[in-house]
């Protein structure tokens, strides 16, 4: 026994020399060897960028989304264990004949060097197959460089919705200054318009990263730790893709705006703004030359294609005010729906300078009044309403000021008042009739957004609440959300009061002599009103092509039970009823052949009491098929209606 | 009763050496384990397993070891029982269900099983040789052999499915070198190396069925290193060449060593301390730690000699094999001797039962040592 065990420490003994010898060969033979391959060893930081989240339409179809690219990043720690400068190296690469934007480039080094030096530095985004295959080729030369794969915005539809969507760009120096972009970092993308903009942190995610070692010609030789990145939350807006479409369709080549939203709730269905931009500019060109060009060429643009027209354009609304006018007359008590006639007169004097109508109309009531858009009617009224009532009444419902729509840089505007002529006009401040009897009709210093008139001639049409506009519905996905920020305005109006313009607004569109014939499409009630916004007076303007008048069209439809309210704004071409209204006719088809089954054409039959009483205006008899179609949802309705 | 005169015996006696050695190399596993993870609190846990395992050690130590073998069946019961709890109940690290979750620590029942079988193994066997020793030939017979591996079998299987091969692969040399002392036959011997040297050729012929990819890629790591897959399983043994290596004569110096401190040496405070201890202290200091491990295990195998009986030479048999078997084999992974097998290096990897184990291992020698007297 005691053999054996002498035996186990002879054994031992020569096992424990053995690994002595061992160590001595690699700590003090290969001790050279070794300690350069300790020194070769470097980590790497590869961050994983978080896909940025889709935005897609009120029925999930993609309108933005990624796509992925590779570009090629420098990681500075390894150049400096090379003892390189970052500029020497890119001059370098330049030279050597990788395209880089010299640029962009030295910015990115500027605002990177304020970070850790295993950020990597992105050199070049969207590098073609040239590119990888010439970084991959010098690997051994320019260990330093490195392909990583990156998302980028893909903008299916090209310039589709621009203004809404916004646009992305890199985060800037005076933003990350700023304690609210305290979690980005430089070389981030962010949201810069629009919806980019306002939901930025749902969009982005979180970006994940890869820590692993490389050996001293950049091979990977291990992963240390890997943290995935979160992606960002998908967006389903209130936009409906077909309308859209076809507002921007009928836009064309024009300026102006249109808006279609849903007043029962304040969902924009489409928002237009014309002319446009090409948002993948912003996210794929802006580092090149070429792109840098695209995007000065935008900023000097004379005709603004960046201004979003819909929110940020402000203009005279034209006779679209009158029914402003008539819903606080009417809330006034100053006339009844059956108690309403004042002389057209061709016109009023007013002190020493007569305001002409453009038309002779006789005695109108207000239905007659508003289909014709009889402007003597109007001076008149205005007179009676004055324009401190005027002003309060528009004020409520919401003109003048932003509707709260969830896009940035929304302007207030202005409507008439004392105060503001006060303000702006200091060679005559004292407000007179004269400016009332303008302002009744739109004109003077009334300047409005679209989406405003949109708004507030929606939210009359449903009976006085107006909701605020949004084009957010929902972000998907775990720990997503949906639009809560309705703050509507709430303006009780009498039932009456609501019957008799949305009565006179249906004729506008459905009743002989209507200005807004144009709109009119079979079978949906489109009710509206019509606009023709002077830019100068008619002597100043001479006919010159940017001094004709704005043309205005905004409407509501169906006419019983609003379910869409569309303005459509087109800059210096003329007659709203000429142009405007034609081009809403197109949206409401649109909406018609998607949203109305046979069976929900409603109210085709406009009630008696409603009728124009003394002017005899011919009366637009339902087609068969349609009163068939009511008659069928409700005999007892239609009857009672006659 | 401990009486005055036996406190005093306990305190000339007691082996302050093995003591001292195992002390400084714990002490010194609490410094690395803290120089490649300054930033967690293991170093702190290690410590305070370290108090644990002191006090283990002297309890273990004071008992006279007989009485502790007369609760060897319970102990190897409870151990057996703790291996079984462990499969539906244990916490699974890195693949591996071995930790039982008791409140804030987790202990792994298969390091007190080799203590556990250890001392069911020392009285059977010690037995057996009492019985052979006026005979002839005094060597086990092959059904006593077989009845030895039968023990070890047990928590052998257990640990298998836990499945944790490295720990399981411990159990034979404790077993195989309390037989070697307790009389094997010499042809057996000789058959059991020869058995062994074809079942590893033949293994290793058939490798790609029976090994999982990974296992053949870390040994084929060791036989060719200069085709082993840098980036694959090669890795860890490269990563930790290079830590040993850049070493050097004296080493990079305490919580210097880039290895260890940037993370390339993977678990560099559980299995690969040792590499930290060489990239930082240098070929110096690792001769230091050879030395104090061999020190311990060639004066434990002196108290083996000088032991009342068998029970206590063959219990400081097992308790050396055992430290021995992962001391090798750890310090062989770490300079590429040896496939990446798990195997911690005791007193010095993290990891709180293997070091109250290895503690309560170092108790029994020095309870051997102390009762080496006949009353």
């Amino acid at each position: 026994m005691t053999d054996r065990l002498t035996l186990m420490q002879y054994l031992l003994l020569v096992l424990f020399i053995g690994l002595g010898v061992r160590f001595w060969s690699l700590q003090v033979v290969q001790h050279e060897q070794y300690l350069r391959a300790a020194e070769n060893n470097r980590i790497r930081l590869i961050p994983i960028p978080a896909p940025r989240g889709a935005i897609l339409d009120r029925h999930g179809r993609v309108i933005v989304d990624n796509r992925p690219t590779l570009s090629i990043v420098l990681d500075r720690e390894e150049l400096r264990a090379r003892g390189r400068k970052p500029h020497e190296l890119v001059e370098e690469l330049i030279a050597q004949g990788l395209a880089l934007d010299r640029e962009s480039v030295r910015r990115r080094l500027d605002t990177m060097a304020t970070q850790p030096a295993y950020y990597p530095v992105v050199l070049k985004e969207n590098a073609t197959p040239q590119d990888v295959a010439w970084v991959r080729a010098r690997q051994i030369e320019y260990p330093e460089l490195d392909i990583m794969e990156q998302p980028q915005r893909r903008y299916p539809h090209g310039t589709l919705l621009a203004h809404v969507l916004g646009y992305v760009g890199e985060i800037t120096r005076e933003q990350l200054a700023r304690p609210e972009f305290r979690d980005y970092r430089p070389g981030d993308l962010i949201g810069r318009a629009g919806v980019e903009l306002v939901y930025d942190r749902w969009l982005r995610g979180r970006d994940g990263y890869r820590r692993v070692v490389v050996d001293s010609t950049g091979h990977e030789v291990g992963e240390i730790e890997r943290v995935d990145p979160i992606p960002g939350h998908d967006i389903k807006l209130t936009i409906d893709l077909d309308l859209q479409r076809a507002a921007e369709e009928q836009l064309g080549g024009r300026r102006g705006a249109i808006v279609a939203l849903n007043p029962q709730n304040g969902e924009i269905l489409a928002l237009a703004s014309h002319p446009t931009f090409d948002p993948s500019l912003f996210a794929q060109r802006i580092n090149t030359p070429e792109g840098r060009a695209e995007y000065r060429a935008l900023l000097t643009d004379p005709e603004r294609p960046l201004y979003n027209r819909a929110i940020q354009g402000i203009y005279p609304t034209g006779s679209t005010w009158k029914i402003f006018v008539a819903a606080a007359a009417l809330e006034e008590g100053l006339i009844t729906p059956e108690h309403s006639t004042l002389p057209c007169g061709r016109g009023l004097q007013v002190g020493n300078r007569f305001v002409r109508c453009l038309g002779s109309h006789g005695m109108p009531d207000l239905h007659r009044a508003i289909v014709v858009s009889c402007d003597g009617y109007f001076y008149r009224l205005g007179l009676r309403l004055g324009i401190d009532r005027m002003e309060r009444w528009v004020r409520r419902f919401g003109l003048g000021q932003r509707t709260g729509i969830d896009l940035p840089d929304e302007v207030a505007g202005f409507v008439p008042s004392r105060a503001l002529k006060a303000k702006f006009n200091p060679r005559d401040p004292r407000w007179r009739d004269f400016d009332t009897v303008i302002a009744s009709i739109g004109q003077g210093s009334v300047a409005i957004s679209p989406l405003q008139l949109v708004r507030a001639i929606g939210g009359i049409a449903v009976g006085g609440v107006f909701h605020t506009p949004h084009v957010f519905k929902e972000a998907l996905g775990p720990g997503g959300t949906v639009y809560t920020a309705d703050r509507p305005l709430i303006v009780p109006l009498q039932k009456r009061t609501v019957e008799a313009l949305r009565s006179a607004m249906w004729g506008v569109v459905n009743e002989g002599g209507g200005t807004g014939a144009a709109a009119r499409v079979e079978g949906l009630d489109v009710s509206g009103k019509t606009g023709t916004a002077q830019v100068v007076t008619k002597e100043r303007a001479g006919g010159a092509a940017h001094l004709r008048d704005h043309a205005w069209f905004v409407s509501f439809a169906p006419r019983d039970d609003p379910q869409i309210a569309v303005v459509v704004l087109i800059e210096n071409v003329g007659f709203g009823g000429r142009f405007s209204a034609p081009v809403a006719r197109i949206i409401y088809e649109t909406y018609k052949e998607k949203y109305v089954r046979a069976s929900e054409v409603v109210a085709v039959v406009p009630p008696a009491s409603e009728r124009p009483s003394r002017e005899g205006a011919p009366v637009v008899s339902p087609s068969p098929v349609a009163l068939e179609a009511a008659r069928r949802r409700s005999p007892l309705e239609v009857s009672n209606r006659r | 009763m401990t009486t005055h005169r036996q406190k005093r015996r306990f305190l000339l006696d007691f082996d302050w050496w093995l003591l001292g050695g195992a002390l400084i190399l714990a002490l010194l596993g609490v410094v690395e384990i803290y120089s490649s993870q300054p930033q967690e609190d293991f170093w702190k846990r290690q410590l305070w397993w370290l108090g644990v395992g002191l006090v283990a050690m002297f309890v273990t130590a004071t008992v006279d070891y007989h009485r502790i073998l007369q609760t060897a069946p319970f102990i190897y019961g409870a151990c057996v029982f703790l291996l079984v709890l462990v499969l539906p109940f244990g916490q699974e690290v890195y693949g591996t269900k071995a930790w039982l979750g008791l409140g804030r620590f987790s202990i792994q029942p298969s390091e007190f099983a080799k203590i556990g079988t250890i001392l069911m193994l020392a009285p059977f066997l010690a037995e057996r040789w009492e019985e052979h020793r006026k005979t002839k030939h005094p060597y086990l017979t092959m059904r006593e052999v077989l009845a030895a591996l039968g023990i070890t079998a047990v928590p052998v299987l257990l640990i298998l499915l836990e499945p944790d091969v490295g720990t399981a692969l411990t159990f034979f040399p404790i077993v195989g070198g309390m037989l070697f002392v307790a009389g094997l036959r010499p042809r057996l011997i000789a058959t059991g190396v020869v058995g062994v040297a074809v079942a590893l050729s033949l293994g290793w012929y058939f490798r790609h069925h029976v090994l999982k990819p990974y296992q053949v890629q870390r040994i084929e790591t060791i036989v060719h290193p200069e085709r082993a897959d840098r980036r694959g399983y090669g890795y860890q043994t490269y990563q930790s060449m290079i830590a040993v290596g850049s070493g050097g004569l004296t080493g990079r110096g305490l919580f210097r060593g880039t290895q260890s401190r940037l993370r390339f040496l993977p678990k560099a405070y559980t299995d690969f301390i040792a590499a930290v201890v060489a990239e930082e202290l240098g070929f110096l200091g690792m001769l230091g730690v050879l030395a104090l491990y061999a020190f311990l295990l060639l004066r434990a195998l002196n108290h083996a000699k000088l032991a009342r009986d068998h029970v206590g030479t063959l219990l400081v048999t097992g308790v050396v094999s055992l430290l021995g078997f992962h001391i090798l084999m750890n310090l062989g992974m770490i300079v590429g001797l040896v496939p990446v097998i798990g195997i911690p290096l005791p007193l010095m990897s993290y990891g709180g039962s293997a070091l109250v184990a290895t503690f309560i291992g170092l108790g029994l020698i020095a309870n051997v040592r102390l009762h080496r007297y006949v009353n």
